[in-house]
């Protein structure tokens, strides 16, 4: 044979096989394979979770593509993958850390994301992996072994025994919205578990007025049965002459009743202005209702279709609607706010037990007014009451996997972009339009003669009718927002005016 | 003890018959040739129902009578529209989610069956059905004051319902039938014929109204003065004056709603700068006195139906007549309590607040004086008095109910839920539809000349009265347990109540339709009416059944308010006036109105 012919032979082959082997030592799998296989570049190995290296079992968990990122990471121009996949289900040792869930058989289970779960199974179980997504999902019959699922997902697996299973990874908060609701677990036949302090107040006006409308239901029904029977028709029976009207009865019978409803309705009033009156230092938290899903933005930025809130300490709800009528309605709160668009409508409550609860829309908005917050999969967006420190922990979190800027710093932000900060100063000084400093919640003087206070629903209405309540002292010369600020911004602009103290 | 003489003598020369002088009574005053075979025996004049005939004569009538019939037609085929609508309300809350139709299709049917019932069945049920029929021949008059514009009335119904039940084919309408805004701006379904056709609803129910008040005052005849009045009368009037105060509202409100959602004003769209809220004032601004509509002639029915069939008069007379009168005026005031979480603010809400609870004490009084009423009466339990009874204790429960609205910190969780809606059915339905049947029993004799089926009709009431709790009474448990209302999905914890609300809905459903098929039957196969089947006492009973054109053959005769001394049973359902000749055995009875010193007999001549 021809020398050129050898060579390029021996090299073509030598370098199928070395890509081959590479190929199968690397993971790349038909999908994700490069035309170059290159050596995977060092930071590759500082990606993986190195802390478990000391198990001898890791290289399986590196089954997904280091090649790929190998790929992504040189190649750049790979528009495939967006940030690099990392290893599903890692090895940990059972000592490192607590198991937060075990599993003793082949059953299906929901987990926390990256917390360490447990799988000690009988000697005739064993756990295998069902597809590529759950590969590091292996365990060996009658064997112990400690996993963390570092990504959310559904991971599938089967057993040698043909059972099959699922394990669903979550983020911990994302358990919580997925559980049962809890309404009437500590509830009674006539009403849901009371978690709001105030419920406590509304509820005993219920059972009041329940008893008395037992009391005189049963009284009247009594009556009529009793008169009805005594003086019926029967041959001969005649009606006896009996008066036809009697003032003091009368007179009772109107005195009684109106002293009865003028208890009832002082102190429905009392227990009301309690119920939608928040103590000053509250959580904030800020509702957004459409058809039909809710958002909820939290202080720090954070925002959610369920509504996450802390236990034990007062929580305050200002809530705009962007089209129609809405209602928030949490049953275990005893609370309820039609949401109105172009205006902020408020609500609070005090919860007072951790769970899971219903929310739903009590005013009519359309097609899905039943499902408002509902997810493809069916869940209706729900209340979760943390544990204590949980709220913490969820804003934390949900933050650290969001990129969006908290109310505060976005309105600060806007107050430049915007151009506020030609009119409006942030330090108290005097320019073409009122200072911004110090006078969220003030009394603030109108044109009129009258007096408003700056809350939120004032800022909004000034920076959509500038001129509606136009103050004294300063040119009518602001022009309207409407429709240039989104609706995060407005509520950015006000976060950003409620902390220039 | 005189009589609208003159009135009466003009027509009756007109029929062709008559005593020129008008002398009352007796056998030999009239020429008696004209007999259909009633037990009271041949009249001197047709009956009204025979008196002309042909379509024609029916669609151009003046008559009162005639265009309460043709309402009456009317009214009961809309009740069974709108009962329809409910059947399939309830059939798809059988089970969560879908059961029969998609949620777009659910909710045209709680807004059509709400709409349907609301404008075409309720509002103008008793006043324009029986209050048309009855309530002239009850003050001795030979028509109402304005018979043309009576007409116009029923036509205007006529047509508002067209429109009304029209809108369906062009896609109906979904925004609930209390029409709120922003959402009733934007949905694709045709509001603007829908709202149409209230608006020309709203102007049957005005003249309607105005119509009465006239009559009521004009049209009395010397002797009876206010306080001799039939406690339905009484009712009657209430109704008329707010029918007439309040209706423009509606019409305004609508024609609103129409020019906002053609128009582009602003007046409730927000995006324009228009207030949303400020709709569901002016909507329930009119719609609390409509409720006030709905129930006050039912309990002037009722007062009826306890006094005739205890045989004794109503206790408390003139505070009964007062608590209709007030209960009208002070229905104005307490709109704002169907907007306690509307955005309202909190002084609004106590205003209204304690407002509501002012207006229960005047109902509270009616239905302790109805009671009262039973005390030493001889009770008949005939088909009309058995509706009497279901309602003094299906309106118990329904104004009960509305106490625990009425206060503040309850009506925040109870809002918008299944609550609300249970309440709501037992005043509206558990009460005036009730008040209605019994009504209709009770006059069916007198306008038709038949008398129905008694065993169906105490079978079908107890059906009413039995399907009607089993609807509504696990919708409280359910509203108080946190089942928000007009929701097709719910969460399946409600299940158990839901399927017990449709089994009920069914039994109340086809108790209905029985009701109606037996009363229509009596056309053909029930027995001929005698002139006073149940010993009535006001004057419709002295009128031949069923009466002449001009309600009376000869000049009715006015005795004491609901004194049933008199009154004779000569047989099972057939009563007789003897006149008071046998003066001992008047007084052997010592019955306690005869002697003026002592508590009187309500009305009549010793003046309380």
């Amino acid at each position: 044979m021809k020398p050129i012919i050898r060579y390029t032979g021996t090299i073509a082959v030598t370098a199928m096989v070395a890509w081959a082997v590479a190929a199968y030592l690397f993971g790349a799998s038909p999908a994700d394979a490069q035309p170059a296989p290159q050596p995977p570049s060092q930071p590759q190995a500082t990606e993986q979770p190195s802390p478990k290296a000391d198990s001898p079992s890791s290289p399986p968990a590196s089954a997904s593509n280091p090649g790929a990122e190998a790929g992504s990471d040189a190649g750049a121009g790979s528009a495939a993958s967006s940030e690099p996949p990392k290893p599903s289900i890692v090895e940990v040792a059972c000592d490192n850390a607590t198991p937060a869930t075990t599993f003793t058989g082949p059953v299906d289970g929901e987990v926390a994301t990256d917390s360490v779960v447990k799988f000690a199974l009988p000697p005739s179980v064993d756990i295998i992996p069902d597809s590529q997504t759950s590969a590091g999902l292996e365990v060996k019959a009658g064997r112990t072994k400690c996993l963390k699922f570092t990504s959310d997902g559904v991971f599938l697996f089967h057993s040698s025994t043909k059972q099959r299973g699922a394990i669903t990874a979550r983020q911990w908060y994302d358990i919580l919205v997925n559980k049962q609701v809890d309404d009437l677990k500590g509830g009674n036949f006539w009403m849901p578990k009371a978690v709001n302090l105030t419920a406590d107040d509304s509820d005993l006006m219920y059972y009041a007025v329940l008893g008395l409308s037992l009391f005189f239901f049963v009284a009247i029904a009594a009556a009529v049965v009793f008169l009805v029977v005594k003086y019926r028709h029967r041959p001969g029976h005649k009606p006896e002459p009996s008066p036809a009207h009697n003032d003091a009865l009368e007179i009772t019978w109107t005195v009684i009743p109106t002293i009865i409803c003028v208890f009832l309705f002082y102190y429905g009033w009392t227990t009301y202005v309690r119920v939608v009156t928040p103590p000053t230092k509250a959580v904030e938290i800020n509702v957004l209702a459409w058809r039909w899903n809710w958002q909820f933005t939290h202080s720090n930025g954070v925002q959610d279709s369920d509504l996450h809130v802390p236990v034990n300490t007062p929580v305050r709800l200002v809530m705009t609607s962007k089209d129609v009528l809405h209602s928030f309605y949490a049953p275990v709160m005893r609370v309820k706010q039609d949401i109105v668009p172009r205006r902020y409508t408020y609500a609070w409550f005090f919860p007072t037990k951790p769970g899971t609860y219903r929310l739903t829309c009590a005013e009519y908005c359309g097609t899905n007014h039943s499902q408002m917050g509902i997810t493809n999969d069916g869940r209706r967006a729900v209340l979760v009451v943390h544990e204590p420190g949980g709220y913490e922990r969820y804003l934390a979190d949900k933050a650290a996997q969001s990129t969006k800027l908290p109310p505060v710093d976005l309105g600060k932000m806007l107050y430049e972009k915007k151009g506020c900060n030609a009119c409006h100063t942030t330090d108290g000084s005097a320019r073409v339009g009122p200072t911004w400093k110090a006078t969220f919640g003030t009394m603030v003087p109108l044109t009129d003669g009258t007096q408003v206070k700056m809350d939120e629903s004032y800022i909004r209405e000034s920076m959509i009718y500038p001129q509606a309540k136009s103050r004294p002292g300063f040119p009518p010369s602001m022009p309207s927002f409407e429709g240039q600020l989104k609706e995060n911004e407005i509520l950015g602009i006000i976060a950003y005016i409620k902390s220039l103290k | 003890m005189a009589t609208t003489a003159q009135h009466i003598d003009e027509r009756s020369e007109v029929a062709g018959g008559g005593d020129p002088d008008g002398s009352a009574g007796g056998a030999g005053g009239l020429p008696r040739g004209i007999d259909h075979g009633y037990p009271d025996g041949p009249t001197s004049e047709p009956d009204f129902l025979h008196v002309t005939k042909g379509v024609k004569s029916w669609m151009l009538t003046l008559d009162h009578k005639r265009i309460g019939m043709m309402y009456l037609f009317g009214i009961l085929g809309s009740l069974l529209v709108g009962g329809a609508f409910a059947l399939l309300v309830r059939t798809e809350l059988w089970a969560p989610g879908k059961t029969i139709v998609s949620q777009d299709t659910y909710n045209q049917f709680f807004t059509l069956h709400g709409a349907v019932m609301v404008f075409l069945v309720i509002i103008p049920g008793i006043p324009a059905a029986l209050g048309n029929i009855i309530m002239p021949i009850q003050l001795g008059a030979p028509d109402v004051a304005f018979p043309r514009l009576n007409l116009a009335s029923f036509y205007l119904w006529c047509s508002g319902a067209l429109l009304l039940v029209g809108a369906i084919p062009f896609g109906g309408l979904d925004t609930g039938w209390t029409l709120y805004t922003p959402y009733s701006l934007e949905t694709k379904t045709p509001v603007l014929i829908a709202v149409s056709g209230v608006f020309l609803l709203g102007f049957s129910s005005i003249f309607t109204g105005l119509n009465f008040l006239v009559t009521i005052h004009k049209f009395r005849p010397q002797g009876m003065g206010w306080f001799q009045l039939p406690l339905n009368v009484w009712a009657i009037y209430a109704t008329a004056i707010m029918q007439v105060l309040a209706t423009p509202v509606l019409g305004i409100t609508v024609l609103l709603l129409a020019v906002e959602r053609f128009g582009h004003i602003g007046i409730f769209d927000p995006t324009l700068g228009g207030d949303p809220v400020l709709f569901q004032h002016f909507f329930w601004f009119y719609s609390h006195p409509a409720v006030y509509i709905m129930i006050i002639p039912a309990m002037g029915v009722v007062s009826e139906l306890i006094s005739t069939f205890s045989r004794k008069p109503i206790f408390g007379y003139r505070f009964v007549a007062y608590s209709s009168v007030s209960l009208a005026l002070l229905s104005f005031l307490v709109w704002g309590h169907h907007m306690f979480v509307s955005g309202q603010s909190r002084l609004a809400n106590m205003v209204f607040s304690a407002l509501t609870f002012t207006v229960g004490i005047p109902s509270a009084i009616k239905v302790f004086n109805w009671v009262a009423t039973l005390y030493k009466g001889d009770i008949r339990l005939k088909t009309p008095m058995l509706y009497a009874l279901s309602f003094l204790l299906l309106f118990t429960i329904g104004g009960l109910t509305g106490l625990f609205l009425g206060i503040l910190a309850v009506d925040v969780h109870l809002h918008d839920t299944y609550f609300v809606v249970a309440h709501f059915h037992y005043v509206m339905m558990g009460s005036t539809l009730v008040a209605f049947l019994g009504a209709l029993h009770y006059w069916w004799p007198k306008f038709t000349g038949r008398m129905y089926s008694e065993s169906l009709g105490r079978v079908c009431s107890l059906g009413v009265f039995f399907g009607f709790n089993l609807t509504f009474l696990p919708q409280f448990v359910m509203g108080a347990r946190g089942m928000p209302r007009r929701y097709w999905d719910y969460d399946p914890q409600y299940q158990i109540y839901h399927q017990l609300s449709t089994i009920g809905a069914f039994v109340l459903g086809i108790s209905l339709f029985v009701t109606v098929i037996y009363l229509f039957a009596s056309f053909w196969t029930g027995k001929k009416a005698p002139r006073n089947p149940w010993g009535g006492s006001s004057l419709e009973w002295q009128a031949p059944t069923p009466p002449p054109l001009y309600n009376f053959e000869k000049p009715p005769v006015l005795h004491e308010l609901y004194n049933y001394d008199d009154l004779v049973e000569i047989e099972d359902e057939r009563w007789e006036r003897h006149e008071p000749a046998d003066h001992d055995a008047h007084e052997a009875h010592g019955d306690a109105h005869a002697a003026p010193a002592e508590s009187a007999g309500s009305g009549g001549k010793a003046d309380q």
